[in-house]
């Protein structure tokens, strides 16, 4: 075991005290000194809490961070050394690298001999370096520094072309700096390729100072000329990375100079010549796009910016970290959606409905502004450090819509790592439900513009959804736009939409977004708008109404009673509510419709039979529909009969026990009560008959009689038949009076007046 | 086809000057095409309306650059502006000063450490031996002497 871990578990388990502590403290120090970074930057943390007035802790830490890149950090630390000791140069020469190191500008210093080096790297990294600084630097390395040193720095001052100093009048001497005036003097670009090797073989020069030294001499060769001094580089050398680097900007300055030149075909050549060389380079990608846009080269535009999105999100994927190349990101999206705009909308200001017309008259335009927008808008929210704001509102809600859109606008591209990014952001988003938030405040005005943003383009998209309403097909591009609104999740954003003002504290935005699309789709009957407009929609009735509508319409009679009923079994929101009762007499005018159109009159008792059973065909078939089975009841009592009353009756209690909606119940049990009354009538009337039947039959019974027989005796014997038949007649014109049966009672008045006269002809032969 | 329109007008292309001008530039190109204009406007009488037009835009588009809140406002709803320009491919040592001299500083004193002449760190963030830092600290000390011993004790 390492003596200073063994030093550390020891101290660590003895009892608390000052002088426990600063042992401690020196212990993790001297062992951070020896570790990784990563252990490094914990132990001298831990080492600061237990002493905290040891300034070599913080300046240890800040070094640690330094060399990892976190400058900020590294400078916190640096200051809290340098409160420690106010006059400590050690500290101060390491803040002002940091600060270097973050681009910040530092005040001219005077150069020491353990700082003329730093200074002068500080003024050569410069555009323009201020060449009396340049030279102080220079007096005192030549003064204090070794060759090799002073060599170095020689060099850094002939590799700036903006500093007019003769490295040579130095007095120096070193064979590092003799073989780069070798190259930068050379006659011609053979005799450079050829004292190139020569050092780089002799390994008297590193090959970054001879691909430099190329560059900068043939910097102005054209095209042509400087693929082939290229070409003079032995297989050796141009199988080194620095080596393909310098073809790589060889390449590239000849084609920036030829797109300047106007030149944009040869510039395109020759960017896609540096793509073998490394596939994955953005900057080509970006200028290949543009060239394409330049030159409105059709086939090439979209796949050229195709491959530039995909390497930006490539190279976040490779990376496993979604924040590689997100300002990039956010930048591409937001400029092509920009750019899109402006077509039609120019400048700030709202566009009026004329604009509106033009820009949906362009769906590509308008598709790539939503998309695009889009894009921009996930990215911009992954680049939120604090957890609150990458969601929008820290809620599952939010997080599940981000995790969807990412899914619906990035997974399902065609692109190499999309996937492993769109896993990556996934992870993002459910992280950021548990993450601590520490950056909110700090981030807080950018995630309200943000937000204030999508709000604005929330309202564009709305007016252009009224627009759309003088659209024949309004839905086509309804859905559009709605599929884009939607994503992002109104209702957990309401509350931070009515605290920023946009919205008034009882509108529901999440509702009023959907009367715009619903209001469109009220007009459309094609099926594959109202399927989309149901995925978009799926917990609203309206939509799906819309659709067993469309299918009844087309005939489909069958899936549109199918989807009928699962609508009707949805638990809607209370504006819905009434939508119900609709789709009640949609399940009726779909039973009406299966009778066939020849059955669905009837003019007599022989197509009324037929019409009846065609309706009994369409109830087994649809046997929900309630005015189908209310309809069938009532023919069935037209056409009367003991079982035919029963099966009505039948027909309508089953109605009573499976009703969809409390008004259908109740014209059921109407219908009911109604067929009750019916069947009394019927049972009535079938008495009427019989007793009507028995009475004529006797009453010629004894007409016959009498004919044959014709003596004053039979007469008797027949009128007393006549006398009974006229009893039945009596007995059924009151059962026929009080069934109501108004034809039945004239029918058996007219008889009974014929019987009468007939009974007084017999009492006269008799 | 929707294609990006590079040649768009914004306010830097009114005036003249690329995306990256500076506040003095974007000054001296809006007052040079005012006074170009007043020129003209004297001396085309019946252009009048058009170059006040002309000299409303360009006044517009000066007002909104040189100030710097609003340019950046500006700037960042048209990130198209910078966006599409052509950018260098080339690694940045082959552009960019300060990428060229890290690079060459690195690549020199590497390159004289595998000769084995090895230059002192440029600063503590370089250096890699702090024995010097190391305070006595008596407790610790003795705790690693004895470890020490009875390390040696155990060999």
């Amino acid at each position: 075991m390492n003596p200073l871990r063994a030093a550390i578990a020891e101290l660590g388990s003895r009892p608390d005290s000052p002088r426990v502590r600063t042992a401690l403290a020196e212990a993790r120090f001297r062992l951070a000194l020896e570790t990784e970074p990563g252990e490094a930057a914990e132990l001298l943390r831990a080492a600061a809490e237990a002493d905290p007035f040891q300034p070599k802790v913080f300046l240890h830490l800040g070094r640690v961070l330094h060399r990892e890149g976190k400058y900020f950090a590294a400078l916190r630390e640096y200051r809290r050394a340098a409160e420690l000791v106010p006059d400590s140069r050690r500290v101060h020469r390491l803040i002002a690298q940091a600060e270097q190191d973050l681009g910040q500008s530092r005040k001219r210093e005077k150069p020491a001999p353990d700082t003329w080096l730093l200074l002068l790297l500080d003024q050569l990294s410069k555009e323009h370096p201020t060449r009396v600084q340049v030279t102080a630097c220079l007096a005192v390395g030549a003064e204090h520094a070794s060759a090799a040193e002073l060599a170095v720095a020689a060099v850094l001052v002939q590799a700036h072309d903006q500093v007019p100093i003769d490295v040579r009048e130095l007095g120096t001497s070193h064979p590092l700096l003799d073989a780069v005036l070798d190259l930068v003097e050379a006659r011609d670009p053979d005799a450079f390729v050829s004292a190139a090797v020569d050092h780089l073989r002799a390994q008297r020069l590193p090959v970054e100072v001879v691909c430099w030294a190329h560059f900068t001499k043939w910097e102005k060769l054209s095209a042509l000329d400087a693929l082939q001094l290229l070409d003079r580089y032995p297989d050796d050398v141009r199988r080194l990375d620095c080596f393909r680097e310098l073809e790589i900007a060889v390449l590239d300055a000849c084609a920036r100079r030829a797109w300047t030149e106007d030149r944009p075909h040869e510039a395109k050549l020759l960017w896609r010549e540096t793509i073998p060389l490394d596939p994955h380079r953005v900057p080509v990608a970006v200028n290949l796009a543009l060239l394409a846009a330049r030159t409105r080269t059709t086939e090439e535009y979209a796949p050229a910016w195709a491959r530039l999105a995909e390497l930006l999100y490539l190279h976040a994927a490779a990376i496993g970290d979604v924040q590689v190349m997100l300002d990039e990101r956010v930048t591409l999206h937001r400029a092509i959606s920009q750019n899109s705009r402006q077509r039609y909308v120019l400048g700030r200001e709202q566009p009026d409905d004329e604009q509106l017309r033009a820009w949906l008259a362009d769906p590509e335009a308008l598709e790539i502004w939503l998309r695009e927008w889009d894009r921009y808008y996930l990215n911009a929210r992954l680049g939120f450090r604090s957890p609150t704001h990458r969601l929008g509102v820290r809620s599952p809600a939010a997080r599940d819509a981000l995790i969807r859109h990412v899914d619906t606008e990035l997974r399902t591209r065609n692109w190499s790592g999309i996937s492993v990014f769109c896993d990556l952001a996934r992870a993002a988003f459910t992280e950021a439900c548990e993450e601590p938030d520490e950056h909110r405040e700090l981030e807080q005005g950018r995630a309200n513009a943000l937000l204030d943003e999508a709000f604005r383009r929330a309202v564009l998209v709305r007016r252009m959804l009224h627009v759309l309403a003088d659209d024949p097909q309004p839905l086509r591009l309804g859905l559009l736009l709605a599929r884009h609104l939607f994503a992002l999740p109104w209702a957990v954003f309401q509350p931070l939409c009515v605290e920023r003002g946009l919205v008034e504290p009882g509108v529901d935005l999440v509702r009023l977004l959907e009367a715009d699309l619903l209001h469109l789709a009220a007009r459309e009957d094609r099926l594959e708008a109202l399927d989309e407009c149901v995925e978009l929609l799926p917990h609203r009735l309206a939509p799906r109404a819309f659709r067993c509508r469309a299918l009844q319409q087309a005939g489909r009679l069958d899936e549109a009673y199918e989807e009928t009923l699962t609508a009707l079994q949805l638990r809607v929101p209370e504006e819905d509510v009434p939508r119900r009762r609709s789709l009640v007499v949609l399940l009726g005018v779909i039973g009406r419709e299966a009778i066939p159109e020849s059955l669905r009159g009837f003019h007599d008792r022989t197509s009324l039979e037929a019409h009846v059973e065609a309706a009994r065909v369409a109830l087994l078939r649809f046997p929900q529909s309630g005015t189908l089975r209310l309809h069938l009841a009532k023919a069935l009592t037209l056409l009367g009969g003991a079982d035919r009353m029963a099966e009505a009756e039948r027909l309508l209690a089953e109605g009573v026990a499976t009703a969809l909606t409390d008004e259908q119940r109740e014209e059921f049990e109407q219908g009911l009560s109604w067929t009750g009354e019916a069947a009394e009538v019927d049972t009535a009337r079938r008495k009427v008959i019989d007793l009507l039947d028995a009475a004529l039959n006797r009453a010629q019974d004894a007409v016959d009689e009498y004919n044959e027989a014709r003596y004053a005796g039979m007469a008797y014997r027949s009128l007393d038949k006549v006398r009974q038949a006229l009893d039945e007649l009596s007995q059924a014109l009151t059962i026929a009076e009080e069934a109501g049966l108004e034809r039945e009672v004239s029918e058996l008045e007219k008889w009974l007046d014929r019987l009468g006269e007939l009974e007084g002809e017999l009492q006269h032969r008799g | 086809m929707f294609m990006i329109d590079l040649g768009a007008e914004s306010y830097y292309s009114v005036l003249g000057v690329t995306p990256n001008a500076t506040a003095a530039q974007i000054r001296q190109a809006r007052d040079g095409l005012i006074r170009e204009l007043r020129t003209r406007q004297r001396r085309e009488p019946t252009r009048r309306g058009e170059l006040d037009e002309r000299q409303r835009v360009i006044n517009a588009a000066g007002e909104e650059l040189v100030r710097p809140a609003r340019r950046a406002q500006y700037d960042q709803e048209n990130a198209h502006l910078r966006f599409f320009t052509v950018r260098p491919a080339a690694a940045p040592m082959f552009t960019d000063h300060a990428d060229r001299t890290a690079v060459l500083h690195h690549a020199l004193r590497d390159h004289l450490a595998s000769q084995g002449v090895e230059l002192p760190p440029l600063s503590d963030v370089d250096r890699t031996d702090f024995t010097a830092d190391h305070s006595p600290n008596r407790l610790l000390d003795e705790l690693l002497a004895q470890g020490g011993r009875q390390c040696h004790s155990t060999k």
